[in-house]
């Protein structure tokens, strides 16, 4: 039950003229027979897809569309889920965060001391306002609640966990897509471009702040292999980390790729300041990484069981 | 106490020839800062969060307006400077200067530290501390008297003419042609990263005038009217959402002979007087608005103020940040010392530039953590979204006056005395000429 | 609470002590005598103590002139301490002549500086500090060492300290104890009843550590008991002061050591120094250098109380942090910078690379010295 690497590449290449093109994402998911493919290998999948959006610096509803297939009786396509305000974290709270998507019915989660409940309201009678801060290109809207929620409030129990696990695997894969971009893209200007008679990228510093970027970036793609095999007990644990690891390394990646760039690397006429601002954005959101290096932290201290992670 | 030890209780240094003229320089500076500006209450290093400015990049991004004036503001504080006799402290009393030392300049920036008066760097950084020196070096008679005056009474703000899309770090790479032509030479290339160029009276434009001999040599220095038919600026925009910074193309621009710096083919020796000025401003520049960011109070309010006073994460790596901070500042006064004392400044110079660099993106990375979420999917919090423009902004400032790898070598290499990488191109001709050029 | 500083040497005289000091210990103790006398049983050259003493008058450079010492401050001290830490020479100089002395200074007890400090001084007493107890935390106050006053208004002394610098030969402890009335600081003379003092197995065997057990320990007080906080505080700007010299002295050694290797050292057809990852690491080092050099110095100068020096408080506890992270990043590099070679037993590199983790963690490591950092400010 798993693609093959033939498979996998033509299906990369076809999500990639997607993006590409901007066309809206879900109906071209459809031509392409997207269900079937992540049934057959939800892993590889999921990951291609959010890392070829993150490479593409694409904005769509995917992310939110992923978690709501956790979350029994809502359809992605006329339903959307209102993420936690990055300032939450992962708990849901009375501002939340609003992904580009065209649905009509925005699914809401609540947190309650029985758990989180969902519940359902028309996007028209929301107040949103464009997220703004520093990736405008995002397409956020942050949305405050008021007290005029529907009352067909459902308690998910576990699932809302599940949907948050998921949600950070398919961030996870996304970062790494940004920053596999970044780093191409410094490679590309490195090789290119001479100084002293020489390629940049043939200076030592240069190189070997690459090859850190490099080293980071397959850590955090190992992480979130391990990520994906774990075991159901703690596939919420081993998600937790994978978006922690790419979170960290879209930090120690892209310092480096802007600075291996110069002087390019800060003007707008070079993509970098695009990869950077989203990168930052996307590691926001279901927990930035400092505070889920928290979390985790505090976890470990509380006497956590890491062995089921670890274990590769 | 025995005989190798210091043997005798010092007397205090001896008053330095210079000295008593110094305090009568300092009565004369306090009563004309003391007409002309208002001094700055004290305790303004206090930040209370929530009042004051909340712009903190390095680089201006106001609207043209706003730039504009400020710039205006800092050409008539350069005028009065100038009037009294504070435009050029250093310089030749010929081209209108005190012919006073270096001592007494520093003595002046100090003084008025504690005024409040408009910012004047669009103008010194690099025209005054840079351009001008050179010109003084290099230029002809009739030329450092039409211009140097100009320049140090603020009617005309000169530009560095360096970079090119091909030459960066490497500036020997220039391909910005110079053609002679009878009188006059002829100017055709691009040039970026040039700051203040849209202000600008005045270009410093470094050419390849021999394209046959190796890259150092054949490079020739002009001083260009920016005024001049070709001379065309364009803003290039910035990550952080500014343009301080510009391109400007020459397209056949023609420079009388007189304004060339230097001999023919030597403008590499030129430009080095220009660069080791602009190696020596960048890291003791006092930045305005990032030094009040990049601050103990302003980030220990900001701890406060994020709710962190707690966390001990963000205790530890407030502490780091503040640690490196103020021990370069002692290292920057112990420099300060140094030079007072009339001895040369040492190679620390260049370790206070490295260090300037990495406590800027210490303390804007800092910030960003401590402010978290917030700057990425909100605006309107004081002190926040501000923070943005100094992290995206901060690289800037690494690469500027050399990037962190150049200085690098440069403290490997002179300080340490260690191996240059082996040349590749230093010998070679720069190109060969080709069959359309003359 | 000052110190008074009698004497104030000036640029040529402090490098007259620089060479004066420098060329005594290339002479008597190089790399091969420090290697020779540290495996040895007194764990130090006691005829360097001596020389260092009668020579040069090193032990008595910060010492107050009316207690037989030479009257200058942290200053003068500094010049020498950055010597000793530059050929890291065993013995017990940190131990007597900062932290026994500076203990004594600290606490004003006139008398007891009369009686101890000549001997300091003259290197014929050793003395030593002990504050950290079995759990390994340097601490002002909340000792578990217990100080008791019977009717007779005599002392004794229960507990157990840990980590006392040349615990073994030295003559006179000061020992950090809590009273009914606070902490206090109490002399303890060696051969005292109920003293057991034990050495320990250290991680930097050009600095010797041991243990004491305190039962029923007969001491006299050392200043007022319930004033040891204040004092300990006090005591800790001079020390970390002085521990930053020593601090900047071996680091500059191994930065020297490193760079003469990369110019010397070829590979790949090239000196190493020319690839620009070694040729950067030595900029780096270079730069921590300066920067924590400049700690260093500031933190003499403010305890000195010179007029253009920032606050004591604050110059002390930066140069603690400072310098510490310095000396470890640098001792750090320098193995790297060496490669293979400066992995070995026979390569002085990782003497240096243990001087600079026991150094950074004397007086309780970075989580307490970025702290203290904090609180000195306010924050």
């Amino acid at each position: 039950m798993s693609l093959d690497d033939a498979t996998v590449e033509v299906v990369r290449g076809s999500l990639r003229e997607v993006f590409a093109t901007g066309r809206p994402v879900a109906p071209a998911l459809d031509e392409l027979g997207w269900a079937e493919v992540l049934e057959e290998d939800p892993a590889i999948a999921t990951t291609v897809l959010f890392g070829e959006q993150g490479r593409a610096l694409a904005s769509s509803g995917l992310l939110a569309d992923t978690m709501l297939a956790e979350l029994p009786g809502y359809a992605p396509g006329t339903h959307t889920l209102l993420l936690p305000h990055p300032r939450l974290g992962a708990h849901p709270g009375p501002t939340g965060v609003l992904l580009a998507s065209t649905a009509e019915v925005v699914v809401v989660p609540r947190a309650t001391p029985d758990g989180v409940v969902l519940a359902t309201i028309e996007r028209s009678s929301l107040v949103t306002r464009p997220a703004g801060g520093f990736d405008p290109g995002s397409g956020w809207q942050l949305v405050t609640l008021g007290a005029a929620l529907q009352p067909d409030s459902v308690p998910v129990g576990a699932a809302w966990e599940r949907a948050v696990a998921t949600g950070r695997r398919a961030l996870a894969a996304e970062i790494i897509g940004v920053c596999t971009a970044a780093l191409e893209l410094a490679v590309t200007h490195t090789s290119v471009r001479h100084q002293y008679g020489r390629p940049l990228g043939s200076f030592q510093s240069v190189r070997h702040q690459l090859a850190e970027a490099h080293a980071a970036l397959e850590a955090a793609r190992v992480t979130l292999d391990v990520a994906w095999s774990a075991a159901e007990d703690v596939a919420a644990w081993a998600a937790t980390v994978a978006k922690l690891r790419a979170g960290a390394t879209q930090s120690t990646v892209l310092r480096r790729t802007v600075q291996v760039l110069g002087a390019m690397g800060i003007t707008l006429e070079s993509d970098m300041h695009r990869y950077v601002s989203r990168g930052a954005a996307l590691d926001a959101l279901l927990g930035g990484h400092l505070r889920l290096a928290d979390e985790v932290g505090s976890a470990a201290l509380a006497g956590a069981d890491l062995h089921p992670v670890v274990t590769i | 106490m025995t005989a190798s030890a210091p043997a005798t209780p010092a007397t205090p240094a001896s008053p330095t020839a210079s000295s008593s003229s110094i305090e009568a320089f300092v009565e004369e500076a306090s009563a004309f800062l003391d007409e002309h500006a208002t001094r700055r209450p004290t305790g303004t290093g206090r930040v209370v969060w929530g009042e004051g400015e909340d712009r903190i990049s390095y680089f201006g991004d106001e609207p043209p307006e706003v730039d504009r004036a400020k710039v205006d503001a800092a050409r008539a504080w350069q005028r009065t400077r100038h009037e009294h006799g504070f435009g050029w402290i250093t310089g030749p009393t010929e081209y209108g200067g005190r012919a006073l030392s270096p001592l007494h300049d520093l003595v002046y920036d100090q003084l008025e530290a504690g005024y409040d008066v408009p910012d004047t760097g669009v103008i010194s950084l690099i025209g005054l501390g840079m351009i001008g020196p050179t010109i003084l070096a290099h230029a002809r008679e009739e030329i450092k008297q039409r211009y140097l005056p100009a320049m140090f009474r603020g009617d005309a703000i000169a530009c560095q003419l360096f970079s090119e899309p091909g030459a960066g770090s490497d500036l020997a790479n220039v391909a910005t042609r110079a053609v002679r032509d009878g009188e006059e030479w002829v100017l055709n290339g691009q040039k970026v990263w040039t700051s203040v160029a849209h202000h600008a009276e005045l270009g410093m434009a470094v050419c390849r005038s021999d394209p046959s001999q190796p890259k150092h040599r054949g490079i020739t220095a002009f001083l260009v009217d920016m005024s001049l038919p070709g001379v065309e600026v364009r803003p290039l925009r910035q990550m952080t959402g500014g343009a301080e910074f510009n391109e400007v193309f020459l397209t056949d621009v023609r420079v009388p002979d007189d304004h060339r710096l230097g001999e023919v083919d030597d403008g590499w020796r030129v430009t080095m007087t220009t660069l080791m000025s602009e190696r020596a401003s960048v890291g003791g520049e006092g930045a305005g608005p990032v030094e009040r960011a990049v601050s103990r109070s302003y980030l220990t309010a900001m701890l406060e103020a994020m709710g962190l006073s707690r966390d001990a994460a963000a205790r530890r790596r407030l502490a780091e940040v503040l640690a490196d901070l103020t021990a370069t500042g002692y290292l920057n006064q112990q420099s300060l010392r140094t030079l007072l004392d009339g001895r040369a400044p040492g190679p620390e110079a260049s370790a206070s530039k490295l260090m300037f660099s990495h406590n800027l993106a210490a303390a804007s990375h800092l910030a960003a953590e401590m402010v978290g979420p917030r700057m990425i999917a909100e605006t309107g919090d004081w002190g926040t979204f501000s923070w943005n423009e100094l992290l995206l902004g901060t690289p800037a400032l690494r690469i500027l006056g050399g990037t962190e790898e150049i200085m690098k070598n440069i403290i490997g290499e002179r300080v340490l005395g260690l191996p240059k990488e082996p040349g590749t191109d230093t010998k070679a001709p720069f190109r060969a000429p080709t069959g359309e050029q003359s | 609470m000052t110190v008074t500083t009698t004497a104030i040497a000036g640029a040529e005289e402090l490098e007259d002590l620089r060479l004066s000091v420098r060329s005594l210990l290339a002479d008597k103790s190089d790399e091969s005598r420090v290697r020779e006398v540290m495996e040895s049983d007194l764990g130090y050259d006691a005829s360097v103590w001596r020389q260092l003493a009668d020579q040069v008058g090193v032990q008595s450079l910060a010492v107050p002139e009316h207690h037989g010492g030479a009257g200058f401050g942290q200053v003068e001290l500094g010049v020498a301490l950055r010597e000793l830490g530059r050929a890291l020479v065993p013995g017990p100089f940190f131990s007597s002549v900062v932290l026994g002395a500076g203990a004594l200074l600290a606490a004003q007890d006139e008398s007891a500086m009369a009686a101890h400090l000549p001997g300091i001084a003259a290197g014929t007493t050793l003395a030593t500090l002990a504050v950290i107890e079995t759990d390994g935390q340097w601490r002002t106050h909340g000792f578990t060492t217990r100080a008791r006053e019977d009717a007779e208004a005599s002392w004794t002394l229960d507990g157990e300290k840990s980590l006392v610098l040349d615990a073994v030969g030295a003559d006179l402890y000061v020992v950090a104890a809590d009273t009914p009335h606070g902490p206090g600081l109490f002399l303890v003379e060696s051969g005292a009843a109920g003293l057991e003092v034990t050495g320990l197995r250290a991680l930097d065997p050009t600095r010797r550590v041991g243990r004491l057990t305190l039962t029923g320990t007969p001491a006299a007080a050392l200043g007022r008991p319930g004033n040891g906080t204040a004092a300990l505080e006090h005591l800790l700007d001079r020390a970390t002061a002085a521990l930053a010299a020593e601090q900047v002295g071996a680091a500059r050694a191994c930065l020297e050591m490193s760079v003469a290797y990369a110019r010397q050292r070829v590979q790949f057809g090239r000196p190493i120094g020319s690839f620009q990852a070694v040729k950067h690491m030595c900029a780096d080092m270079f730069t921590r250098l300066e920067v924590a050099e400049a700690a260093a110095t500031e933190a003499a100068r403010a305890v000195d109380g010179l007029p253009d020096a920032p606050p004591a408080g604050e110059a002390a506890a930066v140069a603690h942090a400072v310098c510490s992270e310095a000396f470890m990043f640098i001792a750090q590099q320098t193995i790297q910078v060496h490669g293979g070679i400066g992995f070995t037993w026979e390569h002085p590199a990782h003497l240096y690379f243990r001087r600079a983790k026991v150094s950074q963690l004397m007086f309780g490591g970075p989580a307490v010295y970025y702290e203290r950092l904090l609180e000195r400010w306010g924050v």
